[in-house]
């Protein structure tokens, strides 16, 4: 338990707006959407980077572990903190700095929202083309940590893409800058991508310079419903072997448009067996010709539906349908187990094809959607925590799914879970060696080791 | 552990902790502290289910900072009940005693006496003009210090006379009425806004409808309800059912939003007890004009800009929107601006202003801000308690707009200052 004097002199740093001690309060501030959390001490929000730095400094002086903090809609316990453990909040670093259509930068404070970057952007007549299935609530500073890809990566790429340079509060107290304004910086590391994924175990960033694009003339959006989940990926296939670059090419099966349906308003007919959704982007000829040919393929893979979202509203209403997924989902059952599973592209329809065969064999309703125009895709697994059996079952299909996925010559990243409380399946999914180095980069810049210190890379 | 905090479990453990329900929730926007958003309450009523938290004032507070506006209803991908957990919670707390002791002392005591809340209304309807000077645009501000009151902040005044002793119990139209309606007064309208309640008689009875005002009526229970105290709800709730079960008609209207909310279904959902009034459809005033009866009012004597604000309790409670829009408009003079977010919470959420004034201001004063936008000379909407709280925050933002209920712009003639 952290000392009355200790949160007194985080006190003096932030004053009193910045800091949350109550135990009502403290509740959700430990969680993330995983889990609740245990009971932190306190949270903190520093309003600027000096306090950020400053409040790093007491930590790492008296060896007090610092998680930092977003919105906590991360899905990595990544933002779960403990007894002990000082909450470090950007809920009051959300400012937008500039937006410079000129320069196709924008500055931004990490406690900003994503939809607020698009907004921002958008009337500018700029684009941030990350856009995370959660994109209103996420900070950029989450999304960094997260290194989070979202929904139009299949053709912009992810935040990595997008980050150009940042400011980090390290864990001494120091502050650096690296990366640049400029679209090109070609000295040193390229500290600003290590930074990207790091989960907040290096440090805390303060201030980050995000590249922008122009905005697109127009997007089409195209769905395509099929019987079957795997023709729905061979389609996905054969639109990029096609040389179709679809800005969202997402996919969800059966189970989940089931969730999505009962959650709601579903702009689907009620016994699809899947769905394909669709975006081209870029200048109107371009977007309706891709689109025309990507409808044509869906057909020809045997969907026996394909429209185009004609309004606004009709495609708020499908886009709404796939953010609405995975929260869909997570109501179906107690607990889920959600995996994130990634395959080269071109095996993203044999791997479907093996999910479902499993399901069969399980018996379990399995559910199966996602980025499948990245051969990323997000199997679903419900269980019952309290039913051993159950839970024995979902280890075991969790095996299975792994099996397939490093026979197709993909990889498992980390698994996530709703309503389990500790993770069951946690087994470190990266190789000895490199967590190793990773163990040494760490050390590197969080030589006491207070940054986020249960974060699982 | 109370009945209906078990009940809403289930509910609980349907939100996936996402945190979609920040960016849209007004109280959170405000405080960015996230005990005070859907996610934040919903894991406290959890812990208070699972007894690992301790039933506290802060607690109480905490389920307090709710407006009930279902913001984060409308916007959560698993459509959680927010609404119903956050009330089973303030039941909860209710019963352990951890609810603010003068808000129940003055519901039991005052509020749900029929007779004794008429004299209360009375004798401050007698007193406020000491204490209070009425101010341009409605409402009115301290006289003198007064502890508690802020000084700057526009207090709804009562009349002396409610609407229910100004007007007989049956009013018909001239000639073979084409329907006989009920009007479902509701307090705002009696005690604080008669004149809206004579508007609608109006309008209707010049649409040759007859209209049933049933005598004895009382509080629809919503405050009851948002209180967490959920019997005396239910017995608001029989008490009207009695009184209006005395009478023969075709429908049910009322002016304003929650009472409405609260017919249609939102004390069935709650309390589980049936319709609130068996067998009549229940209408918003502005539903029933444009679903039913269509009129064709008369002209205003000017154009005059006019904006509109979404009450939630009609809009994401009852899904109207288009109706009391399409009435507007249908006013010859009015020239209509769309306000930026016409359906945000204006911060009023009942009884919420009076226990959280200071982010019931915050929150009223971007709505204020909206409608300068527009650059209207009049706010309309369909609920007197958006009302009460559009007045204040209108007052505070030095505008000269003026608040009215659709109903009131229906029968007005409008003077030449305006
Ligand atoms: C329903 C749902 C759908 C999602 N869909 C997608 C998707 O389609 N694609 C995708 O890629 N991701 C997706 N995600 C995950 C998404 O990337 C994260 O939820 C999001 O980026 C986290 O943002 P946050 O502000 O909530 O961060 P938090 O959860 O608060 O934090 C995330 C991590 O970043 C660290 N961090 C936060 N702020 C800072 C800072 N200032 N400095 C250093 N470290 C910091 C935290 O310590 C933590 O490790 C989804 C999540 C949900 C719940
Ligand atoms: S949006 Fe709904 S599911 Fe998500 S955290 Fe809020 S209440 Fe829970
Ligand atoms: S009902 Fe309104 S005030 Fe209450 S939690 Fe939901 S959005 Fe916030």
């Amino acid at each position: 338990m952290l000392s009355r004097t200790l949160i007194s002199r985080l006190r003096q740093i932030t004053g009193p707006e910045g800091i949350i001690d109550g135990s009502e309060d403290l509740l959700i501030h430990s969680g993330d959407a995983v889990e609740a959390g245990a009971h932190t001490d306190v949270l903190v929000s520093p309003g600027t980077e000096e306090e950020t730095a400053a409040v790093l400094a007491l930590a790492a002086g008296e060896g007090i572990p610092v998680v930092p903090r977003g919105s906590g809609t991360g899905p990595s316990l990544a933002s779960v903190a403990r007894e002990g453990e000082i909450v470090l909040s950007s809920a009051r670093m959300n400012q937008v700095h500039s937006v410079s259509a000129e320069d196709l930068i924008a500055v931004v404070g990490p406690g900003v929202k994503l939809e607020d970057l698009h907004r921002h952007a958008l009337a500018a007549g700029l684009l941030y083309p990350v856009h995370a299935a959660i994109d209103r609530p996420a900070t950029l500073g989450g999304t960094i940590g997260e290194s989070t890809n979202g929904l139009r990566a299949v053709k912009y790429g992810g935040t990595r893409n997008y980050v150009m340079g940042m400011r980090i509060a390290l864990p001494g107290g120091e502050v650096v800058q690296t990366g640049a304004r400029t679209l090109k910086c070609v000295t040193g590391y390229d500290l600003a991508r290590l930074f990207t994924g790091s989960l907040g175990t290096l440090g805390v960033c303060t201030r980050i310079f995000l590249k922008l694009l122009p905005i697109q003339e127009t997007n089409v959006v195209t769905v395509a419903i099929f019987d079957r989940a795997r023709e729905a990926a061979e389609a996905s296939q054969r639109i990029l072997e096609d040389g179709i670059r679809p800005s969202i090419l997402e996919l969800m099966d059966r189970t989940t448009l089931c969730a999505v349906a009962k959650t709601g308003n579903a702009p689907f007919p009620d016994d699809a067996g899947a769905l394909l959704l669709i975006e081209t982007d870029g200048l109107r000829v371009a977007a309706d010709g891709q689109a025309e040919r990507a409808g044509a393929i869906c057909h020809a893979s045997g969907a026996h539906q394909v429209r185009q979202a004609g309004t606004a509203h009709a495609v708020e209403a499908f886009m709404n349908a796939r953010r609405r997924a995975f929260a869909a989902l997570a109501g179906t059952a107690p607990a889920i187990v959600l995996e994130d599973v990634r395959v080269p592209r071109s095996k993203v329809a044999d791997l479907v094809g093996s999910l479902r065969a499993l399901l069969e064999i399980e018996g379990v309703a399995m559910a199966v959607f996602g980025h499948v125009g990245e051969g990323r895709l997000h199997p679903a697994i419900p269980v019952d925590p309290g039913d051993s059996e159950d839970v024995e079952r979902a280890r075991r299909i969790v095996e299975k799914i792994s099996g397939e996925v490093r026979s197709l010559g993909g990889q498992l990243g980390p698994e996530r879970g709703v309503g389990l409380g500790p993770r069951v399946f946690l087994e470190r999914r990266i190789a000895p060696e490199k967590m190793e180095m990773a163990r040494r980069l760490k050390e590197t810049f969080d030589p006491v080791g207070i940054m986020n210190p249960r974060a699982v890379l | 552990m109370t009945k209906r905090l078990r009940e809403v479990e289930q509910e609980i453990r349907r939100c996936s902790r996402c945190g979609q329900c920040r960016s849209v929730c007004p109280v959170f926007a405000e405080s960015l502290v996230e005990s005070h958003v859907a996610r934040g309450k919903i894991a406290l009523a959890g812990a208070a289910l699972d007894e690992s938290l301790d039933v506290s004032r802060t607690l109480s507070n905490r389920m307090s900072l709710c407006l009930n506006c279902k913001t984060c209803i409308e916007n959560c991908p698993a459509e959680v009940r927010v609404d119903e957990i956050v009330l089973a919670a303030r039941d909860h707390l209710h019963e352990k005693g951890k609810n603010p002791f003068l808000k129940h002392a003055f519901i039991d005591n005052v509020w749900t006496r029929g007779r004794v809340f008429a004299r209360f209304v009375q004798t401050a309807s007698r007193m406020q003009p000491l204490l209070f000077k009425r101010g341009e645009g409605g409402g009115g501000t301290a006289r003198i210090p007064l502890a508690g009151v802020d000084s700057e902040r526009r207090i709804p005044m009562f009349e002396s006379r409610s609407l229910l002793s100004r007007i007989p119990e049956v009013i018909s139209p001239e000639g073979k009425p084409r329907m006989r309606v009920a009007l479902f007064v509701g307090c705002a309208t009696n005690w604080v806004y008669p004149g809206i309640g004579e508007s609608m008689i109006r309008v209707l009875v010049d649409s040759g409808v007859e209209v049933v005002i049933p005598r004895g009526q009382e509080c629809c229970g919503v405050p009851m309800l948002n209180a967490g105290d959920f019997d005396r709800a239910g017995k608001q709730m029989e008490k009207n059912r009695a009184i209006f079960a005395g009478h023969g008609y075709d429908a049910v209207v009322t002016g304003c939003a929650s009472c409405g909310l609260a017919l249609k279904k939102e004390m069935e959902e709650i309390l589980e007890t049936g319709p609130y009034l068996p067998q009549v459809p229940v209408y918003d005033f502005t539903e029933l004009l444009a679903r039913e009866i269509g009129v064709e009012p008369g002209a205003l004597d000017k154009t005059v800009r006019v904006t509109y604000h979404d009450p939630c309790h009609l809009n994401r409670g009852q899904g109207i929107t288009a109706e009391p829009r399409e009435v507007l408009q249908s006013i010859p003079g009015v020239e209509f601006a769309e306000m930026p977010e016409a359906d945000r919470c204006c911060g009023g959420g009942g009884l919420f202003s009076l226990s959280h004034y200071d982010v019931a201001l915050k929150i009223g004063s971007r709505k204020a801000e909206s409608i300068r936008e527009t650059g209207a000379h009049i706010v309309a909407t369909t609920c007197p308690a958006c009302m009460i709280q559009l007045t204040d925050a209108i007052a505070r933002s030095g505008q000269d707009v003026r608040v009215m209920h659709v109903a009131e712009l229906l029968v007005r003639k409008l003077t030449s200052n305006e």
